[in-house]
């Protein structure tokens, strides 16, 4: 009768794994700036970048640093093709190593549960709410595809390089984070930081990213190194080492199906 | 010869390696000590301890290993090794030779949950799976009345559910364009599940009501196996005691497993696909019941030393399966499944036999009365086919699992079931629960539909950074009706409480303490002692 439960612990965090390319995507390739943009259309190129790739495979390793000092690491793979398929495995710690999730749209996910004859469950969406592993990921990290839909931005001033736009959630939409304050190269179009504000502007959370590199065969940068740090939990913090990156390797179909995902 | 062996090793060590190899390794190491606080009183028969449920005792004292090979060439080809190695902690010694084996000095069990060879993409779109597998269907959390290829561990509580691995052929295919599943399995050899070593408790059990469908000669055999209750006052006669019915039976019981042969090859069917983003699969199996029934009993032995000799097998059904799963968005992405497997008994019918009377080899039947009762008739063996009361009725029957799931915030899961038929029950139609006291012969035993209905719920609680886990999980027997005889269960409550906290003391190292409380009196589902005691457990386990 745990089966379920056990992976309704983990699945949502899984989702979550979706956030750290996403995150990571958000990086842009390099594309010239001809003229100084509006603060939406900076925004819109922002998210055009995030997934320039038509697929890729990301090795990360994920370091959560609790206020005992302890640190819990978690090693998977993604494995992404457009903005809906995705398909995570879990190489370490050893309780879940093996353990695999699909997500084949946004409402359609699958668990693969070795530890239960290799069953694949299909899972409720509601696991998006759970946590993961007591990281500070959440689900907007995962569904925060896009910016520009969601929010309206304004260029609030520069810092050194980089353009500093407010963004503010548009009339009728739902998130989170009403607003957030985002650090943005304008030549590139990556993000080397975002702050996630409550209404009245009280800093909830900070996500810090740095170490871009490009990826080899595009011109797609991901960010080595994606730090998330919850003030609401004591300034509780959560690392995303990116291990390796490839893209546009021509990852078919085939490798986002249940079957796919049983073969592990 | 030499040269040949030698060309065709030169062979081999020259042949380009044309694959990458991918060599994965898992597994865990794990203590598992219990402690019995509700169990029974000790049988006469001397037995090991460990095997008795004392009232309080340690019940358990395992220490387990598990490793996982998983060998990849390529895309196409992966084999896999998957074996546990279970040490009891208790010795199990009966004689003095026993105690100069090791393997009855401290007892241990290896069990291959895999060993499999894939070979994917085979042709277009079909995957071959070969050798020890489990083939888990269903959509369900547990109770899964679809998922009949592997029989159940039933060994233990705490594995709920844990399917045994058996030899298979399995073919997936992927039909083009329609996004359909097939699956087709075949199973050579049949293997029976695993029952718990409290089972004998109830198939040893002189004075256990039989599982007969028809009420007046489960009655009447019920009756008629009331004078071997020994410490009955008219028994204190010494006269009396060389007659049977002051002497205590002893019950012998063997298990016809089925022949290994063709007719006896179990195989199964599915067919799955997603249906407006809901998933859809349709079933077939054909095969048999993982728990065996009784289909004959011979009472043989001397008038002072009767033995009841019973015979079980395995009964054969046909399934007919039924699983959707999805998620509902307007309930914020409620999880649902519903599970319905339609089964199609071969029937089975208990043969009754004695020779002790007259030394001959005679059947039993039970007769109708022109008064309403039943009575035993005596005919020799051959003389005419005698009436044999019916075990498992040809009446198909249905399994069926309904459940949803949910969470709460961040640290909150829910999950509820509503489960038609537990995963030991078999069979339309009703029989008699063993006695709330098991030597009390006046008392009728209860009469309850072979298919129960249980409520299964629970809830997960994760704080300290989810490094600590709270579960409590619950089933509750719920009255069942009859609709054949329209008539609902005489129903008592019973069920099982599981609470459980595991602790992440470190990545991949829980700690777990909880306990698996049994409730209900003796008649009960659960709080029959063949069902196991209530126990308390502390679990340890690091996993690689």
């Amino acid at each position: 009768m745990s089966d379920r439960v056990f992976l309704a612990c983990c699945v949502a965090g899984v989702l979550l794994l979706g956030g750290p390319q996403l995150a990571l995507a958000q990086a842009a390739k390099a594309e010239p700036a001809q003229s100084v943009p509006s603060a939406d259309e900076l925004l819109r190129r922002v998210d055009r970048q995030a997934n320039a790739f038509k697929d890729a495979t990301f090795h990360f390793r994920m370091r959560i640093k609790e206020p005992g000092g302890q640190v819990r690491e978690i090693e998977f793979t993604t494995l992404q093709k457009g903005t809906q398929k995705r398909l995570v495995r879990f190489l370490s710690p050893g309780d879940i190593k093996g353990m695999g999730i699909l997500m084949e749209s946004a409402d359609t996910m699958y668990a693969l549960l070795p530890a239960f004859g290799n069953r694949v469950r299909r899972m409720g969406t509601h696991a998006k709410n759970q946590s993961f592993f007591g990281s500070d990921l959440s689900t907007e990290d995962m569904a925060a595809v896009e910016f520009a839909p969601d929010y309206s931005a304004r260029i609030a001033g520069t810092e050194g390089e980089l353009t500093l736009l407010e963004l503010t959630l548009r009339p009728g939409r739902q998130a989170e984070f009403p607003r957030l304050r985002m650090w943005v190269d304008p030549t590139r179009y990556t993000v080397s930081k975002i702050e996630y504000l409550d209404q009245a502007g009280k800093k909830l959370r900070t996500q810090l990213r740095s170490d871009f590199k490009l990826d080899e065969g595009s011109e797609h940068y991901s960010p080595g190194k994606v730090v998330f740090i919850d003030h609401r939990r004591n300034n509780h913090e959560t690392e995303l080492i990116l291990l390796s990156s490839k893209v546009n390797t021509g990852l078919g179909d085939d490798q986002f199906t249940v079957r796919a995902l049983q073969r592990n | 010869m030499r040269h040949l062996v030698a060309a065709a090793l030169l062979c081999c060590l020259c042949a380009p390696a044309r694959a990458e190899l991918d060599l994965k390794l898992s597994g865990w190491v794990s203590s598992d000590i219990r402690y019995r606080i509700a169990g029974v009183e000790p049988r006469d028969p001397p037995v090991p301890s460990q095997w008795q449920l004392l009232n309080n005792g340690w019940s358990r004292n395992e220490n387990r290993v598990r490793a996982a090979l998983s060998i990849g060439l390529g895309s196409k080809v992966k084999a896999v090794a998957d074996a546990e190695l279970m040490m009891f902690g208790f010795s199990d010694l009966r004689d003095l030779d026993s105690s100069t084996l090791r393997d009855r000095v401290d007892p241990y069990y290896l069990e291959l949950h895999a060993a499999y060879v894939d070979i994917n993409h085979l042709l277009p779109g079909l995957d071959l799976r070969i050798g020890r597998q489990v083939v888990p269907w269903g959509a369900a959390d547990k109770f899964n009345p679809v998922s009949n290829l592997n029989t159940l561990d039933l060994s233990d509580p705490l594995q709920f559910g844990r399917a045994l691995a058996n030899n298979m052929i399995r073919a997936d295919y992927q039909v083009p364009l329609l996004d359909v599943t097939l699956t087709a399995v075949v199973v050579p050899v049949f293997r029976p599940a695993q029952l718990p070593r409290t089972a004998p408790i109830a198939l040893l059990d002189p004075l256990r009501p039989p599982p007969i469908s028809d009420e007046l000669v489960a009655r009447a055999i019920d009756d008629g196996r009331q004078i071997y209750l020994v410490d009955r006052p008219e028994c204190q006669d010494a006269l009396r005691r060389m007659l049977p019915a002051c002497n205590p039976l002893t019950v012998d019981v063997s298990v016809l497993q089925p022949e290994i042969s063709g007719r006896n090859t179990q195989f199964a069917f599915r067919i799955a696909r997603s249906i407006f983003g809901q998933d859809v699969a349709l079933s077939y199996y054909r095969g048999r019941f993982g728990i065996p029934v009784p289909v004959y009993s011979l009472l043989t032995g001397t008038l002072t030393q009767t033995v009841a000799r019973i015979a079980l097998h395995y009964p054969r059904v046909d399934v007919l399966g039924l699983e959707v799963a999805g998620s509902i968005q307007k309930l914020g992405g409620l999880g649902y499944w519903a599970e319905l497997g339609i089964n199609f008994p071969e029937e089975a019918r208990l043969g009754l036999y004695e020779e002790v009377l007259t030394g001959q080899l005679r059947a039993i039947e039970y007769l109708r009365q022109p008064d309403g009762t039943v009575a035993p008739s005596f005919s020799p063996l051959g003389s005419h086919a005698p009436e044999r009361p019916v075990v498992v009725e040809r009446t198909p029957f249905w399994k069926g699992t309904f459940g949803v799931d949910y969470s709460i915030g961040a640290h909150v899961y829910v999950n509820l079931q509503y489960v038609h038929g537990f995963i030991d029950e078999f069979g339309a139609g009703r029989a008699p629960r063993p006695r709330r006291d098991a030597k009390n012969v006046q008392e009728q035993p209860r009469w309850e539909t072979r298919i129960g209905d249980y409520l299964v719920g629970g809830v997960d609680v994760k704080v300290l950074s989810d490094r600590l886990l709270l579960r409590l999980f619950g089933v509750f027997k719920l009255p069942s009706l009859d609709w054949a005889t329209q008539r609902f269960d005489d129903w008592v409550p019973t069920g099982v409480l599981f609470p459980q906290v595991v602790w992440t003391v470190w990545d991949a190292t829980e700690l777990m303490i909880g306990g698996f409380l049994m409730l209900g009196d003796r008649s009960s589902k659960f709080g029959d002692p063949a069902a196991g005691g209530s126990e308390l457990f502390v679990k340890a386990r690091v996993s690689f």
